[in-house]
Formats: structure tokens, sequence, C-alpha cells
């Protein structure tokens, strides 16, 4: 897994090898670093850093890091998450597009969602959802499923455009 | 240069009236002369080898609602076009994407016969584009059709001349003036049906707006851009095609709420033909208000080129027509 961390180091000698020095321990592999000597608080540095790690190690690096007395600031996963918001519109109801949502579920590995449902008192409701995923493919895959599952089903789906 | 001209209505009598006015021009750019030598409507007919007189035709079409004292009386537009010489057919007659109308027999006819075509008739090209190309090259004749997609709007032309030799990955477009103005007044808390019927009053809709409002208009034009773009044997059948008449106010106002409009686009592409309506940022060049046409090119060298302009009206679509008849006066020059 890609991740990006925020770290303050000791300004002294040797202390950012120290850092790094656990990376190849854990078989990590570093992609970047970038340390601002101009950001210096209580006589430490910022060092950004990304690099790609098994997820299951990362509790094992924050563990060394404390150790040597390495600060962290903030660890996240460095994917870019793609998003679609679209809106699908005709006789739908919350459990509708939830059946339609865990059906995408089972296609796509969804990171996160968010659903809003309009009704109108002439039945034609509408609903804007939007959806994260991690890859290109996987958001392809997740507009074709949904364009095909609203034809199916007599919606009228609006996408973005790319 | 001897021209027919079927088809005598807005675009018909705009063509006429641009002829007069930029008769001049024409000769200056060409060396020739433009002569009208013939000219239907559904009911009337004009015919003369050296040609009618553009002002009495044009008279009489307002004064009457006839192009002369001559009925067609059952007979066809081939019936007229073979009673005199010309050069180059204008095709100007309803468009029919069902069966390509009269006016697909009027293209086969003029091409079977050495004549050069220009069409704003957009349903001959939806139903056989491929065939009526081969029909041309075969003849020796040269079919131009810029006006058929976006009026004014010059697409066909950029895309084959100005982006020549580039790679155009896509091009996403408002083709469709009357939805576009219908989906903008929506955007001010219209309903749909009052945003229509405003469009109707304003002259935009026609009183059976089907073809509008379903998104077939605009999957033609999709059609042909596939065919003389990107060379995809695609016809109208093959076009994923979403209307906007499900659209409703909460869809209008949730995607203001996000910054953005809701707008129909046709999308053309190696493998995408689409017509559907789209959720487009706002101050995306194809969240544009109001009855212009719009085209996002995606091009491999120049990336996006967006081109807009009017997409329909009289003199507007008779400028792409005059366009089309100097490149033809001009190639024909060269011979
Ligand atoms: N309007 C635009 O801005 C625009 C833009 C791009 C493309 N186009 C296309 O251009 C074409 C003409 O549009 P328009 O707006 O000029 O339409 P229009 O005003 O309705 O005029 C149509 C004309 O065709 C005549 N006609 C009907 N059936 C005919 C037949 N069988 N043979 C010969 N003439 C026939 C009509 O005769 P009567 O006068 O006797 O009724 C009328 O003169 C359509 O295919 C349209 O899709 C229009």
């Amino acid at each position: 897994m890609l991740v990006n961390a925020d770290i303050y180091v000791k300004d002294v000698p040797g202390q950012l090898v120290a850092a790094l020095d656990p990376m190849s321990v854990l078989n990590a592999n570093i992609i970047g670093v970038v340390h601002s000597r101009e950001q210096v608080i209580s006589g430490r540095i910022a060092v950004n850093l990304t690099f790609d790690i098994d997820p299951e190690r990362i509790d094992k690096l924050k563990e060394i890091w404390k150790e040597k007395d390495v600060i962290v600031v903030r660890i996240d996963s460095a994917i870019d998450l793609r998003s679609i918001v679209f809106m699908i519109i005709g006789d739908i109801n919350a459990v509708t597009i939830e059946e339609l949502m865990i059906a995408a579920t089972e296609k796509v590995d969804i990171q996160s969602k968010n659903i809003r449902i309009y009704s109108n008192s002439s039945g034609r409701n509408t609903c804007m959802i939007s959806i994260s995923v991690k890859t290109q493919e996987e958001l392809d895959a997740l507009d074709d499923f949904i364009s095909k599952g609203c034809e199916e089903r007599g919606y009228t789906y609006i996408r973005g455009v790319e | 240069m001897k021209v027919f001209i079927s088809g005598f209505g807005t675009v018909g009598q705009g063509t006429m009236e641009t002829l007069i006015v930029k008769a001049m021009d024409i000769e200056r750019i060409t060396g020739d002369k433009v002569i009208i030598t013939g000219v239907t409507d559904s009911k009337s007919y004009a015919v003369k080898d050296d040609g009618v007189c553009n002002f009495s035709v044009l008279g009489s079409k307002s004064m009457s609602g006839k192009v002369g004292p001559d009925m067609k009386d059952g007979k066809s537009t081939v019936d007229i076009m073979k009673m005199v010489d010309f050069d180059t057919l204008i095709e100007a007659s309803p468009t029919n994407v069902e069966t390509g109308g009269e006016g697909l027999v009027n293209i086969k006819w003029a091409l079977e016969n050495g004549k050069n075509v220009i069409t704003v008739n957009k349903g001959p090209l939806a139903l056989e584009f491929q065939e009526l190309m081969s029909l041309a090259k075969e003849k020796g004749c040269i079919l131009k059709f810029e006006g058929s997609v976006g009026g004014a709007m010059p697409i066909i032309n950029l895309c084959n001349d100005a982006l020549a030799g580039q790679k155009i990955k896509s091009i996403q477009g408002i083709f469709n003036g009357t939805c576009n103005f219908i989906l903008s007044r929506m955007d001010s808390g219209l309903p749909f049906d009052q945003a229509l019927k405003e469009a109707q009053q304003l002259g935009y809709a026609e009183t059976d707006p089907t073809n509008d409002v379903e998104g077939y208009d605009s999957a033609s034009k999709v059609v042909i851009l596939a065919n003389s773009v990107f060379g995809i044997n695609a016809k109208f059948k093959d076009v994923n095609v979403t209307g906007i008449t499900s659209i409703t106010s909460e869809a209008i106002s949730l995607a203001k709420e996000h910054g953005m409009v809701i707008r129909l686009i046709g999308e053309v592409s190696k493998n995408k033909l689409e017509v559907s309506p789209r959720l487009i940022p706002k101050g995306h060049p194809l969240s544009i208000s109001g009855s212009l046409n719009t085209a996002l090119i995606n091009t491999d060298l120049a990336g996006p080129v967006t081109v807009s302009g009017r997409g329909a009206g009289r003199k507007e679509t008779a400028s792409a027509i005059l366009s089309d008849l100097i490149a033809i006066m001009l190639a024909q020059k060269k011979e």
C-alpha cells in the first residue's frame, strides 16, 4: 500500500537516517523524502515521506519510530481516490437504491459513498450519489454497472463528464 | 455553378437570400457565379435553365406560400430535378430519421447523375452515410454537410481540415439548442413543461418537440460526426439515446447545490456513441446557457479545443451551406 506520512525528527546529524532505517527491515520501499529545513519546531525538522509498505507492518513501523523518538504527525494512504457523482431519476426509494448499491459493492471495492434521495409528488424521485473507489478501472466498471442497472429498471442515469 | 434548392422553408429561403447578398464575395473568391436554376417546396416548384428570378421566388413564397405558379401535382422532387440543368443540389427538406424521406431519394438521384450535394437534412446521413459517401466517390462528385451538425458552428471542417493530422480522441457537445434552452430555463426554476412551452412560444421548439427533447436530433448529429470524423460506419440505431423529458426540478436544484448544471450531451469516440443528460460543473465549456451549440474536441496534440456557435437559424445555417458551396466551387476550379 502506498503511504504518505509527515514526521518530525531531531535536527541533529544521523536522525533522518535513523528514521529511514526501519524501512528496509520492514521491507518497505521509499518513494519520496522531502525535508524542510525552514520548518524547524522545537529543534525538530519536518519530513514528508512517501513509501510502499505492507499495511500490516504500519503499526510495527510506528512502534519503531516511537522508540527512536520520531514524532508522527500524520500517516495515511497516499492513493488518490477516484470519485464519481451521479444522479438517478425514476420510481426509486431508499430500498431500491440500497439494493443497487449492494449489487455495486459486489462488483467494485467502494471506499466511501454518500446518498441523498428527494421525493416528488409525481412519483419520479431524484437521488444524488457520490462514490469513491481506488482505481480508474473500478470507476469505469461502476459507471458501466450503474448505467446498465438503470437501463434495466427504467431509471434515468445522469453522470458527469470526464 | 448551377444550383437546385430542395426545400424552401427557413433554410432554403435563407440560402437564396445569402446567395444574393454574398454574390460579389463568391465571385471574388471563386471566380464563378452561382445561378439557381431550380427550387421546390412541398407543393410547388420553379425551374429555368438560365436561372430563376430569385426575387420573384422569394416574393411569391412570402405572399402565397408557393415558390411560383407551377404546382407539383404528384410530381416528386426528382421529377422536377430532371426538368432542369444544375451542378449542385442543396437539400433542405425536412429531416426524417426513420426512412430518410424524400431527401434521401433526392440525394441518391443527384449523386447517381453526377451532381454535387450539400445537405443540411440529417436523415439521409444518419441512415446511409457510408453508402452516400461511396456513391459520391464512385461518381466523382462532392457531398458536403457542414450545416447538418451545429448549424453555423463549423465543427466538421474544423475536425477534418484545421485539425487534420491530429488524433481526435472524443467529441462531447451540446448539439441541440432547443434542449439547452429548456434546461437553462429550468436552471432558473421553471418546470420542464413550462420551459418547453416558452421554447415553443419563442420559436425554438417545434409544435411536436419529440425529435429535440427525446434526443433524436442530437443522436443524428452524433452519427454524422462518428462517420465523418471518426470513420465509424455508425447508424442512428447504434446511438444510446436518453432525452431530457425525465429531468425533474429536484434534479436541477440538487445539481445547482453542488455547483453543477444538467446539459444534454452528445458524445462520440471510437467506443462510445451516446446522447444523455450529464452533470456539468459550472464554468466548464459545456455548462453554457441559452440556445447555442458547443463542442469540446479532445485531440492528442492540441489538447481540448472548444467551438461554439448558433446551432440553427436562417442566416446561420445558410452560412454553413455557403462555406460548403464555396469549397465545392474551389475544388472544381482546381480540376
Ligand atoms: N432551421 C434550421 O436552423 C436548421 C439547422 C440545421 C439543419 N436544418 C435542417 O434543414 C432542413 C430544413 O429545415 P427548415 O428549418 O428550413 O424547415 P422548414 O422551415 O420546415 O422548411 C422545410 C421546407 O421543405 C419543404 N418540403 C416539405 N416536404 C418536401 C418535399 N417532399 N420536397 C421538397 N420540399 C419539401 C417545405 O415545403 P412547404 O414550404 O410547402 O411547407 C418547406 O419549404 C431540415 O432537414 C432541418 O433538419 C435546419
